[in-house]
């Protein structure tokens, strides 16, 4: 069995488990080397992933153990994903609090890579909603935890180290309809997407997607997308269940070139949507992505690598134009640069990837070329690291191990509450430790 | 509890992948409120987690432990305590050891007394409910493995040829019924904890999700026969015309 992150760069070979339900007691070591709990494998690099051992998948751990639908409480198992639980909580009237921009993720994997969303800037890290979990681990008995245990702050953000996460309980969010009230506005530039982003503190839904080709007074140009749930009692239908189209295969690398991601750049901002204000279903809102199964093929047999970091304000147009000019000027642009500023981080992780101050975050996404491409990406790496910065390591696959053990100082303590049979491919990387 | 509008599904072996993904499944066609559901297993703990599970997506659950796999447990009357049944899924079964099973008369006995005997004897009561009801519709999970007896796996084989030969013989005995549908379901290669020994998976495997996506657009068009994923109805009728002495020489 294949298992490999969403960029697919990496693709150990390893032992792969898919339990259907979790046995009474400890967490069972694995008796081909160290393991790693595995969710959608949706994290790009290779937080998930496991050279040599055994990869422990969520996917069919995804019981709900409670769901009271007068409050909006639900507590479920870690592979319950987000796709699954708007299916269910749509309809009766509930939305996620943060999703990323997949719902193809576990409940446990977002609690483990502390994911963020549109809303950020308003209500923080998906780490800020859990109530409650249960922990699972090799050297005690199970456990609950609860926002203010050390433990559940190393948890959340700990990127699947500190034990199987066997259940997550969180706070949904009413909603009166499943619409959303959407504008989409063409920046002209990165003082312009500053403008507009200060100027739409009051929408909790942000984002903004950067044509990273275009160089000098057009540095940071897109379009700038706020939205937020219709009030007005409308429809509660959920998305449909499957995607109507496919990413047929891995495309040829021929055909991904700068002339053709610069066509689809200038195309996108053209685009009769691109100004579209109004109402729109969230599944488009939300998941655009969503929409084209296994997307992650249109980037070839060498996969792609995704690059996110995030610079505190007071560096973010330095930082981000230093960025978007490395890339224009190695010309392997991305389709998918996304950009949104963030607020002060309302997260209780202790290595959560938003700061605990405002900044802006920068996503770009590069087939991978080979040493070319992995030499921009460590650029860009360092670009952020100087401004101040860090990476997101749920999509990072290159990051150093200097970088990392700066950027994130709380390294130590996730690796001291570490569940001994426990390891990762990412762990092992950055910071040195052997299995 | 089976009001205007609800729909009452049955499910055997309510612990199987296919099973819960077909409850899955055809809870979120159904919509919220609108179905009952009847889950019959052997694990009382797992059967109430799942039942908790399906209550949370929107079902009206009832739950009874029962050791379905043994034939002493189908009394006549085992299933008219849940009144009327519209629906119904017998997903149980154990995939036999081969090797075993021809060395152990023991371990072949209750390999057939769960695959086969029990099986046809649940079977028959539904056609019984059904035959009174006027109506009803069951998809029983067989095996490609009874299409053909191979030296790999002829004894599970045989068990689920039974099953086949059963169905065959409902469908000709209400052939004048229409809205009375006992479906067999012949899946290939499932992702399920019964074949999680089974490595590498390639090509060939298919979910116990699109199973049951497979399984319920067969039930509600009337089928009579289901090989899922599809192409396994092309392999399967290769392998059952390929001649004897051509057949031999390979270790299927």
């Amino acid at each position: 069995m294949s298992v490999t992150g969403w960029g697919r760069v990496i693709r150990p070979g390893h032992d792969v488990t898919t339990p259907d339900r979790r046995d009474a007691g400890r967490l069972a070591a694995s008796p081909s080397g160290p393991l790693t709990l595995h969710g959608q494998g949706r994290s790009y690099g290779d937080t998930a992933i496991n050279e040599g051992g055994t990869v422990l998948r969520t996917g069919r751990l995804d019981r709900f153990l409670a769901a009271d639908w007068e409050t909006g409480v639900i507590r479920a198992q870690a592979g319950l994903t987000i796709d699954a639980l708007l299916r269910v909580c749509v309809p009766r009237g509930w939305f996620v609090p943060v999703t990323p921009g997949t719902k193809h993720v576990s409940l446990g994997g977002a609690v483990a890579s502390d994911v963020h969303g549109k809303n950020h800037h308003h209500v923080g890290a998906f780490g800020a909603h859990v109530r409650a979990l249960g922990l699972v681990r090799s050297d005690r008995e199970a456990q609950v935890l609860r926002p203010g245990d050390p433990l559940f702050a190393l948890t959340v953000s700990g990127l699947g180290l500190t034990g199987l996460i066997d259940w997550v309980e969180i706070q949904l969010i009413p909603i009166a309809s499943d619409r959303m009230i959407v504008e989409n506005i063409p920046h002209d530039d990165l003082d312009h997407f500053m403008a507009l982003s200060e100027e739409s503190a009051d929408w909790p839904y942000v984002v903004a997607w950067v044509d990273c080709l275009a160089k000098g007074d057009a540095l940071g140009r897109g379009v700038f997308t706020r939205g937020r749930h219709a009030r007005n009692p409308g429809p509660l239908t959920p998305h449909p269940p499957e995607p109507r189209l496919a990413w047929p295969f891995r495309t040829p690398g021929a055909l991904l070139n700068r002339h053709s991601v610069g066509m689809f750049n200038a195309l996108y901002r053209r685009r009769p949507g691109a100004r579209f204000d109004g109402m729109q279903h969230y599944a488009p809102f939300f998941h655009p992505l969503d929409g084209i199964a296994r997307w992650n093929l249109m980037y070839g047999s060498g996969g792609f690598y995704q690059h996110q970091c995030i610079i505190p304000r007071p560096a973010a147009r330095e930082g981000v134009s230093a960025l978007l000019e490395t890339v224009a000027r190695a010309g392997q642009g991305s389709f998918l640069a996304v950009m949104k500023s963030h607020g002060a981080e309302r997260s209780p992780g202790a290595l959560t990837f938003c700061l605990d101050e405002p900044g802006v975050t920068l996503a770009l996404d590069f087939a991978n070329r080979g040493p070319s491409t992995y030499a921009l990406v460590t650029e860009l790496d360092a670009i952020a690291h100087d401004h101040g910065g860090r990476m997101y390591p749920a999509k990072d696959a290159t990051m150093s191990q200097t970088i990392f053990t700066r950027t994130y100082p709380r390294w130590e303590e996730l690796e001291a509450a570490r569940d001994p049979v426990i390891h990762s491919h990412f762990w092992r990387r950055v910071t040195g430790i052997a299995a | 509890m089976s009001g205007a509008g609800t729909k009452t599904l049955l499910i055997l072996g309510a612990g199987s992948a296919i099973a819960r993904a077909y409850a899955r499944h055809r809870l979120d066609e159904e919509g919220e409120g609108t179905l009952r559901l009847i889950l019959i297993a052997r694990d009382g703990e797992r059967l109430a987690a799942d039942a908790t599970d399906l209550t949370a997506r929107g079902a009206a659950v009832e739950t009874a432990t029962v050791d379905l796999g043994d034939p002493a447990s189908v009394t006549a009357d085992a299933l008219s305590r849940f009144g009327r049944i519209d629906e119904a899924l017998l997903a149980y079964g154990t995939l036999t050891d081969q090797a075993r099973a021809q060395d152990e008369p023991d371990y072949l006995a209750h390999q057939l007394a769960v695959n086969f005997t029990s099986a046809a004897l649940w079977t028959e009561r539904l056609a019984t409910v059904f035959a009174a009801q006027g109506a009803g519709r069951a998809a029983i999970v067989g095996s490609v493995a009874g299409d053909r007896g191979r030296q790999s796996n002829y004894l599970y084989g045989a068990a689920k040829a039974g099953m086949a030969t059963q169905l065959a013989g409902l469908a000709h005995r209400f052939a004048d019924r229409p809205d009375i549908v006992f479906l067999l379901v012949r899946p290939g290669f499932v992702d399920t904890p019964m074949t999680a020994h089974i490595q590498p998976k390639g090509a060939l495997w298919a979910t116990p999700e699109k199973v049951a996506a497979d399984i319920a657009r067969a039930l509600a068009g009337g089928r009579r026969s289901l090989y899922t994923p599809w192409f396994w109805r092309g392999i399967m009728g290769i392998i059952r015309s390929v001649p004897g002495f051509v057949f031999h020489r390979t270790r299927l």
